[in-house]
């Protein structure tokens, strides 16, 4: 997982699939950026690179979702493709995900 | 009529007498049979009366009248595209027909020409004709044999139940390696309630192994006619095999013969399974993972003695079996799914399509398969089921769920290939979460737990149902609770979002065991 900050929002680039067979390191790097940026305004999860997500990957970006609200920091996802979008929209999670409301569309 | 030497027969075509009477002479003292024509419509008219099989070669001028040397070889092409034909040019001719032929012809003379040019030339383009007429006739023969074995591996078998009672039918695909094969399929019903299913794969994969293939299965269907039982037919074949086919010397050709009789006795509800040399019989009854019934044994033609896998199991109401040549193994190996991917596959073809399947399909060896189903006699149209992929897990796959993922992607997008990429995405994640679930609790990631993930289709509804099954108690299953949602800072704990993105992203759920067996299922879109 990459991390960078851009106007002052975190942006975390998630390399691969968030899957529960590698969900324990990612959480491990999500803490450790978010410890490294404690200034940062807000997060995105960028998952260009990410083909499939489980519950256990939806749970860890579902924590993220809340450990940002817990901070008062904006948080979206970008980038999802088209069977994850599917799935944050099936599960409700799009618009929490501040997806574009035409894209969350089904 | 002309005479057939050796030598060959020709039609030689040309405007100028001087020079048809010369090449003429030439070929008659080369010890061929010669008919002339003056110019290319001529030439057709005689093809067409003695018929293009009557002449090995056309050697023909290009420059004439009517029709000239180059449209009398496209009329030829289309009355027979085996014979040969030579054509006569000028040098500055021949470099303009070589590149508007494109091979259309078989060679060119160049005016003038040496007599011995002229004999080489035709004694090429008869050799050319006879080799390529030889060829044309074992391609029709050998579409005859594959025509008649097509014809003798019953593709369904009559209803003719009794009321309340059991029926079958019988589904069987035949994908030899050529035209005609080594493997046969043979059903018999003596009376309503019996049914006996013959499969037999001869070793090798030519049109000699279908002449044995066939003499074997009339042997059988012969025996089976007077009903005789399933090892007495066995040991004569061994017999035959061993004694009189190769007469046990090496000189002769030695062949072997895996057979398997699959006996369904519908009245007393009984199957019957006799093994000698095929892949085990697979009993599939509903809700149940497939059953390997009666494994390898020695094929006939090996030894005196027979040692057949014999087995026995009760019939429940509604159920199927499925048997399969060495072939099937072979290509599910090669093409790393299960034998249950590749016989849906086949199975789930239609008689219509399964040509084009065939020509599409790059075999090792001869596949055969078949399908028996039994049901009431009343429901011919009952519910059915195809398994598509069975796999058991021990508890401890969890780090593996990838790997399974991938093998069970593979097996799915195999056995049905129109299954849309929304659909598969939303089975593989389904069928992952029910999984870890089955392994996290109702195995405790214990080795010696056993989870179970079976597929099958529904053809009738168009359906694919799985079903994750473990051995734990089961628990609840409940969605989830809001104010239990993770925390990342406390890890990402369990919660059943897992549940709920099964419940949103499959048509329907239904649990059995307290939900320690799951079964998903996903409707495919109209065929």
């Amino acid at each position: 997982m990459q991390a960078h900050l851009d106007h002052g929002t975190l942006r975390l680039a998630f390399a691969g699939d968030i899957l529960s067979t590698n969900v324990a390191q990612q959480r491990v790097a999500l803490l450790s950026h978010l410890a490294a940026h404690p200034t940062a305004a807000g997060i995105v999860a960028d998952l260009t690179h990410a083909r499939a997500i489980d519950s256990q990957g939806l749970n860890l970006l579902i924590a993220l979702y809340r450990e940002c609200e817990r901070r008062q920091l904006s948080f979206r996802a970008e980038n999802p493709a088209p069977e994850i979008l599917r799935l944050f929209i099936a599960l409700k999670l799009a618009e929490r995900f501040g997806l574009q409301p035409a894209l969350a569309s089904p | 009529m002309l005479s057939a030497p050796a030598q060959g027969r020709v039609l030689l075509v040309d405007d100028d007498p001087t020079t048809l009477m010369l090449l003429r002479t030439i070929l008659t003292r080369g010890g061929l049979a010669v008919e002339t024509a003056t110019d290319g419509a001529k030439a057709l008219e005689r093809l067409r009366e003695l018929t293009a099989a009557a002449f090995d070669v056309v050697l023909t001028d290009y420059r004439m009248p009517i029709l000239d040397g180059l449209q009398l070889l496209e009329q030829i092409r289309l009355l027979d595209p085996t014979l040969a034909t030579i054509i006569n040019t000028s040098d500055s001719e021949r470099t303009t027909l070589s590149a508007s032929l494109r091979g259309g012809v078989c060679d060119f003379l160049e005016k003038p020409c040496a007599p011995k040019v002229i004999l080489a030339a035709v004694e090429r383009a008869v050799s050319l004709t006879r080799r390529q007429r030889s060829l044309e006739s074992a391609e029709r023969s050998l579409a005859d044999v594959a025509a008649i074995q097509q014809r003798l591996a019953p593709s369904r078998l009559d209803q003719s139940g009794v009321p309340g009672q059991l029926d079958c039918e019988l589904t069987t695909r035949n994908c030899p390696i050529h035209e005609a094969g080594g493997d046969f399929v043979s059903v018999f019903r003596s009376d309503p309630g019996s049914v006996q299913l013959v499969l037999g794969d001869v070793s090798g994969h030519g049109v000699l192994e279908g002449f044995i293939a066939a003499y074997f299965q009339g042997m059988v269907k012969g025996m089976q006619t007077v009903g005789v039982p399933p090892l007495r037919i066995a040991e004569a074949c061994n017999r035959f095999l061993l004694v009189e086919w190769s007469g046990g010397e090496l000189s002769h050709l030695p062949s072997s013969l895996s057979t398997v009789f699959v006996s369904i006795d519908l009245v007393r509800r009984e199957l019957q399974v006799l093994n000698c040399g095929c892949p085990a019989v697979h009993l599939l009854l509903p809700g149940q993972p497939p059953a390997a019934l009666a494994g390898r044994s020695s094929p006939l033609g090996w030894f005196e003695t027979l040692t057949p896998g014999v087995a026995t199991a009760a019939l429940p109401e509604t159920g199927s079996c499925c048997l399969w040549s060495d072939g099937l193994l072979d290509q599910a190996k090669q093409l790393n799914v299960t034998p249950h991917a590749i016989a849906a596959r086949l199975l789930l073809t239609s008689l219509e399509d399964f040509p084009a399947l065939r020509r599409a399909t790059r075999v090792t060896d001869d596949i055969l398969v078949a399908r028996l189903r039994w049901f009431p006699s009343d429901q011919v149209r009952a519910d059915d089921e195809l398994p598509l992929f069975h796999e058991a897990l021990p508890g401890d796959s969890g780090p593996e769920i990838d790997a399974f993922q991938e093998r069970f992607a593979r097996n799915l997008v195999h056995a049905l290939p129109d299954l849309s990429a929304d659909c598969l995405s939303a089975i593989l994640l389904c069928a992952r979460e029910a999984l870890i679930n089955a392994l996290d609790h109702g195995c405790a990631g214990l080795r010696e737990a056993v989870a179970h993930v079976t597929a099958v289709f529904r053809p009738r509804q168009r359906r694919v149902e799985v079903t994750v099954s473990d051995p734990g108690p089961g628990r609840p299953l409940v969605a989830p609770n809001p104010a239990e949602l993770p925390d990342l800072l406390a890890g990402t704990g369990h919660i059943s979002l897992g549940l709920q993105v099964i419940h949103t992203l499959s048509s329907a759920t239904r649990e059995a065991r307290n939900g320690a067996e799951l079964t998903m299922e996903f409707a495919l879109a109209a065929a």
